[in-house]
């Protein structure tokens, strides 16, 4: 196993480098760089260029040097200094900008993500279970209505609900007064109000995926000849259920943990413009629109990072889950 | 005798009351917020303010309160939060007039060389260090001189010739500003060009000598020192902390209020930001109080404008402007808010305004974007009445591309000219300036080539829905189009490499308050982004576009006023004749939506970068009643 793990963890290096270079010529590939951006914003504000001034940014930012030149001095900061550049956009170190938002991002993430899976496998089970039946119907209706739904699109849906209704509007984690005071704990319900639009938002997409792949795995793991050998020598339900089918079940279940590993490091990205939450998505989606290619390169490269450590540790765990999986290794 | 003396000495006595009177005057007692007075670490008001505080004394300013937030939204943008507590050497009336403002005024010489701008004795920076003509000397000397602001010297304080003015320390609260040729407009080109003339000396000296000597290092960290943010490198720095100051904590400032230094409320790029009042500011209002009335303003930052729409509905913002379609649900909305309407500065819509690049790098479309019978064709294709309609449901009417009332240059003529709608003429029109109908129903060039106007604008602009309602009438006269919306950034990026064709809805609209204050949107090569000029200067300009350069060269070089009022009436009118820009509808005027627990906001105005869009509000003298 730890041969395994160890031959996986050599791969990552010459895989990462070629995702770095496929992310950095990616975002090099739209025309204009982020002084043109940075340009144009200015000019809307009023405030207008020379093309001499523009040609002394580009030379001052970096930008004048072709994209392999810039890919070399950034891997060079990274490998050599941890150094992950400069943002053009905030002014400051990458990983600064980074760090400024990763708590949150990461709090509201795992929420999500542990409400995501403490809803769908219960109900999963309940509809393997229950096959046909009006919960099984009611449960899955409501399962498909949030996958259905464009995240976005619920969020406006329940904000403008609760604006009817309370005639306050919802936007973001923290109010004002929890803004300019920091968190008290009087503030606590408010938030925990105001953390429950994103959850129910963006929680409620990902859970129809989960409980129709538990319900379909907990069905055939039912119909197998083990099951049926369990019942017959006389287990109870909940231990076939939860003892031999569930484990089995949940293969599938566990191997889509990959993904989400990168999802609760950069959050939601349209919902959480719709919602104005101060988590990573948005940040990254700021940095590709102003071609704040350090910024937003850093954001793709750690996002591929966890993307591989997060298959990694699936794997890890499917051959825990499952002996059939540990066996084949060894064999 | 002693008639005659106990007379002398009434005299004496009442000359000495007379001769005291200014004195006592000045002896006026300044109140100051409670807000500062709490704080206990202030000392006197009286210590704080000048000898002489402005008055803001607006006829329609009423004496307010102190205490309570201003709530904003923003986008995090640099003058967003800039412009409206700005503060320069002069300002704008909501006339056009430069008034004295940080300066307590100016005396010029006979040929309008030298300069002389006299300060306020007993000014002071908001950290309370004495605010003095060094500043402003050293700001020029050092900070423009070295470009260490990223700006250099601005086009104010060249002469006719180029060369930069040489400004002088004359004692603690005088500056001379002196040119090698007259420069008439001085004080008008300081108001829109440059604005402050100013630096904390005492902040920025050092740091900017490091910069001089090539000590890179060592003034990176003087920078982090200052304000706590780490650049990349000198260069950033001295722009963003010498032009952008406001936008940095622990920059001491001349403004009404300054970016707190306290965590988590000190970062424009952050979720929440403030700007606390300035405890050193300098203007009072006529009952003697210091201004600002109001304690902080609060800035929430948040992704859109329906975003910003929404927190001003629900009361969480006071203050916002908002496009005409937003009125009726604000007005529906249970939070009492008002609408106050101001003029534009834009020739027409900047929305219905189409730009034809007149220096495309197209040999068929270039002769026919500088034919005037082309253009003309093309504004005359458009029903205005009905495309007005249905562009802004009836809230604006169409016309032309032209000043605004009251604008020097406007005329009803210019404002209607080529407004007629008549598709028969277009056609004639489009057949004089060259074109051919095909087969298809739709224009060709002479030779057979096929003409499709490809209008291009930046995506979300509401470019796309124009388009809509304008593509049916061109497609009528016979003109075949295609349209593409993108990233700004991109479109920016074709402009400067000359690939754009035309353009809907432009990121610079033409127009402006005044084309002598600031050519930029109205003569080639004054500025980057301009879409019916592109990259068009005066070494590429031809015929009138030529004239038109050549004019505004003549405008700099000369002094009196009413022959430089004669050569810009002239470069409008070259306007009105050639009609290089079409526009369908008339300015949809600014709004803007306040609270209305907002006291002291100004019912008319005019928006314009010039006046630092909504600066002319003067946000000091707002205060909050409930």
């Amino acid at each position: 196993m730890l041969k395994y793990v160890g031959k996986r963890v050599l791969l990552f290096i010459p895989t990462l480098l070629i995702i770095s270079i496929l992310i950095f010529f990616i975002i090099q590939l739209p025309p204009g760089d982020y002084v043109t951006s940075y340009v144009a914003a200015m000019a809307a504000e009023g405030e207008i260029f020379t093309p001499e001034q523009i040609e002394g940014l580009r030379a001052q930012f970096g930008l004048d040097d072709p994209w392999y030149v810039q890919y070399f001095n950034w891997m060079k900061g990274i490998i050599t200094r941890g150094d992950f550049g400069y943002s053009f956009e905030y002014g400051r170190g990458v990983w600064s900008v980074i760090m400024d938002r990763l708590y949150l991002t990461l709090a509201v993430s795992f929420i999500i993500l542990v409400f995501q899976y403490v809803v769908s496998l219960p109900i999963g089970i309940f509809c393997a279970n229950h096959q046909y039946s009006v919960g099984d119907y009611a449960l899955s209706f409501i399962g498909f209505i949030g996958t259905a739904t464009p995240n976005f699109l619920l969020a406006i849906i329940i904000m403008y609900i609760i604006y009817i209704r309370t005639g306050n509007v919802y936007l973001g984690l923290f109010s004002t007064e929890m803004l300019q005071n920091g968190m008290r704990w009087e503030y606590v319900p408010e938030f925990l109000g105001r953390c429950l639009i994103p959850i129910l938002v963006i929680g409620t997409s990902g859970t129809c995926g989960i409980i129709r792949t538990v319900r379909a795995q907990m069905l055939d793991e039912q119909a197998r000849q083990y099951t049926l050998t369990a019942r017959a020598k006389g287990c109870s339900e909940a231990v076939i259920t939860y003892k031999y089918c569930l484990r089995a079940a949940l293969n599938p279940v566990v191997s889509g943990l990959a993904g989400s590993l990168r999802t609760i490091f950069s959050g939601s990205t349209v919902s959480a413009i719709v919602m104005n939450l101060a988590i990573q998505g948005p940040v990254l989606l700021a940095a590709l629109k102003s071609q704040d290619m350090y910024l937003a390169g850093t954001i793709v490269l750690i996002q591929a990072v966890l993307v591989l450590v997060g298959t990694l540790l699936s794997d890890i765990a499917l051959a825990w889950l499952d002996p059939r999986i540990r066996f084949s290794e060894r064999g | 005798m002693r008639t005659y003396r106990k007379g002398m000495s009434l005299l004496l006595a009442l000359i000495l009351c007379l001769g005291l009177l200014p004195a006592m005057a000045e002896e006026k007692a300044y109140t100051e917020a409670p807000f500062l007075t709490a704080q206990g670490v202030y000392g006197d008001v009286k210590d704080r303010l000048p000898l002489e505080p402005m008055v803001e004394d607006a006829a329609y300013l009423t004496v307010g309160t102190y205490g309570g937030e201003l709530h904003r939204s923003a986008g995090g943008g640099n003058w967003d939060a800039g412009k409206p507590i700005e503060e320069g050497l002069f300002r704008f009336t909501a006339e056009g007039a430069v008034e004295p403002n940080v300066a307590k005024g100016f005396a010029v010489n006979e040929d309008a060389t030298v300069y002389t701008v006299y300060l306020r004795e007993g000014m002071k920076w908001s950290d309370g260090e004495p605010f003095t003509a060094e500043d402003c000397v050293w700001f020029f000397n050092v900070v423009c001189l070295n470009n260490i602001d990223g700006k250099g010297v601005r086009n104010c304080h060249k002469d006719a010739n180029g060369n930069p003015a040489v400004v002088e320390k004359v004692d603690d609260y005088t500056f001379t500003v002196t040119f090698g040729t007259p420069k008439v407009d001085f004080i008008e080109a300081l108001t829109v060009d440059l604005k402050w003339h100013f630096a904390p000396k005492h902040i920025f000296e050092e740091l900017a000598q490091c910069v001089i000597d090539g000590k890179n290092d060592e003034a990176l960290a003087l920078g982090k020192e200052i304000c706590g943010t780490e650049f990349s490198d000198v260069g950033k720095m001295g722009k963003e902390m010498l032009y952008y100051f406001w936008n940095y904590p622990g920059i001491p400032t001349l403004n009404p209020f300054v970016l707190s230094t306290e965590p988590g409320k000190n970062s424009i790029k952050g979720e929440y930001y403030e700007y606390v009042r300035n405890p050193y500011y300098w203007k009072v209002d006529t009952a003697g109080q210091q201004l600002p009335y109001i304690d902080k303003i609060c800035y929430l930052t948040v992704a859109n404008v329906d975003q910003q729409l929404m927190l001003l509905l629900d009361g969480t913002v006071d203050y916002q402007t908002v496009g005409m379609e937003s009125i009726p649900t604000i007005l529906e909305s249970e939070t009492a808010i008002n609408i106050y309407e101001w003029s534009g500065s834009t020739w027409g819509d900047p929305g219905t305004q189409l730009h034809f690049n007149l220096f495309v790098d197209d040999d068929h479309l270039r002769p026919l974007f500088n034919n005037p019978d082309f253009r003309h064709g093309m504004s005359i294709c458009v029903d205005r009445e009905e495309f007005a309609a249905l562009y802004s449901d009836g809230w604006l009417e169409g016309s032309q591309a032209a000043p605004q009332p009251g604008a020097l240059g406007y005329s009803e003529e210019w404002a209607s000219k080529w407004t007629e709608y008549d598709v028969a003429k277009a056609r004639e029109l489009f057949e004089a300036a060259g074109l051919v109908m095909g087969a298809d129903g739709f224009y060709d060039f002479a030779d057979g080539t096929d003409f499709v106007l490809n209008i291009v604008a930046v995506a979300d602009s509401g470019a796309a829905e124009t388009y809509k309602i304008l593509e049916p009438y061109f497609r009528a006269a016979g003109i075949k189009c295609t349209f593409k919306d993108y990233d700004r950034s991109n479109i920016d990026n074709d402009m400067m490499s000359n690939a754009i064709q035309c353009t809907l809805f432009p990121v610079t609209p033409i127009g402006d308050i005044s084309i002598v204050l600031k050519p930029n949107s109205m003569v080639p090569g004054y500025a980057t982004n301009v879409a019916w000029y592109g990259t068009m200067n005066e070494d590429t300009a031809e015929g009138d576009l030529k004239k038109l350069i050549e004019l505004k060269h003549q405008l700099d070089a000369t002094a009196d006023p009413d022959a430089r009022t004669e050569i810009a009436l002239q470069m409008l009118k070259l306007h009105e004749d050639n009609m290089w820009t079409l526009c369908y509808v008339e300015a949809s005027p600014t709004y803007h939506a306040v609270n209305a627990r907002i006291h002291n906001f100004p019912e008319t105005g005019v928006w314009s970068d010039i006046y630092r869009d909504m600066g002319l509000a003067h946000c000091q003298c707002w205060y909050i009643a409930e």
